[in-house]
């Protein structure tokens, strides 16, 4: 069996460090629910039992996160693991967080009415068209047509169709 | 049966059936591109199913179930790429058969054992569904509560990754459902001050950045990717009768798996086709050939695989407990259209669980025919490059989830879930248990709080039902069996140990 990624430990430990930290925080917030007393535990133990549970599980975690990660290191190089044990580590990081932070001014621009919907979903989905794919004439003019059409058609089959709405 | 007949001309009815030949279809083609996933489409539909009435909604989606579950075969056979994770280990032996020229063969066994595996399953959800949904009327409130705990341990346990991390993810999930109004005293709690959390959590936004967002963000992470697809001879895709006749024992035998497998609540297609796979295995007198292209292997994962579909319908629509993470989400769809799930289902609507069992039996049948008919053409959409896919793909969880309430709020919970869901499967924490736990959740501290308000505060009708101590400590075993094995002789564990690196699967 291949050792474990690196990356993938280290990701592990800080993910298990801000669910230690969630569960504090949770453990704290659940003693201001309000308790009317008329069952025996009322609206903070359960949350509470949870937040504990999930503190103790994250700091196990943690422990077992970085001490692998230590023997890995006294072991010298690794071979990445596979996706079974968690260790592949994403490898287009700009690309993912470009995307997302596309994702965002994009929902921003919805829920704050910066724009239409139609024009702010033409332009997001051929950006993200444009940011996953070749940036090439015929390339430029895929992604726009995709976000024209998907924008025209999402409009009509949610308002028409399906009878749901849509951000404004 | 009487009930199956009169619910038969509702499902036929040509409305019913453009449902079902849409959620087929959409299934088949979603489950067949890598990086889509049933799951997400499911969990994409639901909010869209908002305008029609439960019936239709839930004939939808089940025939997108079956679609999705049978999907996953052609892109493992033809490209080693499964369409969904039941397919894993179709590609074992698909891909090995495509690539010596037999891809019509394989596909076409593929197709056979699923329709095979989704009929023999169904006789199952028939005949036990109206029994069990009685004894589940003799459950009080600590049998469910133990219920749920079993449920949880149990797919905790056979999730991929240790039992540490599918406890931790199961947890999480419980807290996230404790978030909002309080199910005893309506006391608000968890919302830190924010107005929008005083009705907590939405499931579908939950769901659907838990799946189909972590999904495209892992996807796009990978690097978008196209394949191009093996040509697909149709008329190979046709077995003979002599065909099936040699394979029936295999057949049978890897329905009844999937079925049971699918029994076992928060357990899903995967296990059933591993465990059904092995058994194939062992008892194969050319054990030699599985991997390398035995027509045995592919039988065996594609007809447990979708037996595990109605398997997983059974405590469904018995129990209200979900035999898997698309039940969970199937779950979620009933109590969006006022369906109250659970033993009580069979009395207060009837019409609905009978459309369920009725349409899981006429979407086998439509699998059947479109995917051996229309197989090469789902084939040619594989080729769609990811890039075209994902925007669309993400645009829609964003659509899906703002159509739940119509709120804002919604979508940025779907991307808060999807960015936690994205940081667990690349820790390789799973995501099945979390999934049970928002579901269950509310349901197993209602449960809870309920007896002990019945019994005056005390817990040891916990231990003294029989059922609920039965579920208890079956929940101790499946925490303490990772500690038992260790007491078996080394030579086994190793075995074992390799065995199980063999047949590894994502969930």
């Amino acid at each position: 069996m291949s050792n474990p990624d690196r990356t993938a430990l280290l990701a592990t430990a800080a993910l298990s460090a801000g669910l230690m930290a969630v569960a504090v925080g949770v453990y704290l917030e659940a003693g201001r629910a309000f308790d009317p007393g008329i069952d025996v535990l009322g609206p903070a133990i359960v949350p509470r039992v949870l937040s504990v549970a999930i503190a103790a599980l994250a700091a196990a975690l943690l422990v077992a996160s970085v001490v692998r990660y230590r023997k890995t290191r006294a072991t010298g190089p690794t071979t990445p693991g596979t996706a079974a044990q968690g260790g592949a580590p994403p490898r287009r990081w700009d690309t993912l967080a470009a995307t997302m932070a596309a994702t965002v001014i994009y929902v921003l621009a919805l829920d704050f009415r910066w724009l239409g919907y139609f024009p702010a979903t033409a332009a997001y989905v051929a950006l993200l068209c444009l940011m996953l794919g070749p940036r090439d004439p015929r390339g430029v003019f895929a992604a726009v047509a995709l976000g024209v059409g998907l924008s025209a058609l999402t409009l009509f089959a949610f308002t028409r169709f399906f009878v749901t709405g849509l951000p404004q | 049966m009487s009930e199956l007949l009169q619910a038969l001309p509702l499902i036929l009815a040509p409305s019913s059936l453009m449902l079902m030949v849409l959620g087929v279809v959409s299934g088949i083609v979603v489950g067949a591109i890598p990086g889509l996933t049933g799951t997400m489409l499911i969990a994409l539909t639901v909010p869209l199913t908002f305008g029609m009435n439960s019936l239709s909604a839930m004939v939808l989606l089940v025939a997108m179930y079956v679609g999705s579950i049978s999907g996953g075969l052609i892109s493992a056979t033809l490209m080693n790429m499964p369409g969904s994770p039941s397919s894993v280990i179709t590609t074992f032996d698909g891909y090995p058969m495509a690539r010596s020229g037999k891809a019509g063969r394989a596909v076409g066994w593929g197709i056979y054992a699923s329709f095979v595996g989704g009929v023999v399953s169904w006789l199952f959800l028939v005949g036990l569904s109206v029994p069990l949904a009685r004894v589940a009327l003799t459950f009080g409130s600590f049998e469910y509560f133990s219920m749920v705990m079993m449920a949880l341990v149990l797919i905790a346990a056979v999730s991929q990754g240790s039992m540490l991390k599918g406890l931790l993810s199961g947890f999480l999930g419980l807290l996230v459902s404790t978030v909002g109004l309080d199910p005893i005293t309506a006391s608000p709690r968890l919302d830190f001050g924010l107005p929008n959390l005083i009705a907590g959590f939405h499931l579908l936004p939950v769901l659907i950045g838990v799946f189909a967002v972590s999904q495209v963000a892992g996807d796009i992470a990978r690097g978008p990717t196209t394949v191009h697809v093996q040509r697909l001879p149709v008329r190979d895709m046709f077995m003979r009768l002599s065909d099936l006749k040699g394979q029936w024992v295999n057949l049978l035998r890897s329905s009844v798996i999937g079925t049971w497998i699918g029994i076992l609540p928060g357990v899903g297609a995967n296990v059933g086709s591993v465990v059904a796979y092995t058994v194939a295995k062992n008892a194969s007198r050319t054990p030699e050939r599985f991997g390398h292209g035995s027509e045995e292997g592919i039988v065996a994962s594609e007809a447990a695989n979708n037996a595990t579909v109605c398997g997983a319908l059974i405590p469904l629509v018995t129990l209200g407990i979900p035999g898997s993470i698309i039940d969970a989400i199937l779950l979620g769809a009933l109590v969006i259209h006022n369906v109250q799930p659970g033993p009580l289902l069979f009395k207060s609507d009837p019409e609905v669980v009978y459309a369920i069992i009725t349409s899981a039996f006429v979407a086998n049948l439509m699998m059947f025919g479109f995917m051996l008919a229309f197989t090469p053409w789902v084939a040619r959409v594989m080729n769609i490059h990811q890039r075209y896919l994902l925007p669309a793909v993400m645009l829609f969880c964003i659509l899906g989830a703002f159509a739940v309430g119509n709120h804002m709020f919604d979508v940025w919970v779907m991307l808060a879930f999807g960015l936690l869901g994205f940081a667990m499967v690349a820790c390789g924490i799973p995501l099945a248990p979390f999934v049970i736990g928002v579901v269950l959740g509310p349901v197993a501290e209602e449960t809870l709080r309920a007896g002990l308000m019945s019994s005056a505060g005390d817990w040891s009708p916990l231990v003294t039902r029989p059922v609920s101590a039965a579920f208890l400590v079956l929940a101790l075993l499946l925490l303490a069996w990772p500690y038992l094995r260790l007491l078996r002789p080394a030579a086994r564990r190793n075995r074992d140990a390799k065995a199980v690196a063999a047949h590894g699967v994502e969930d």
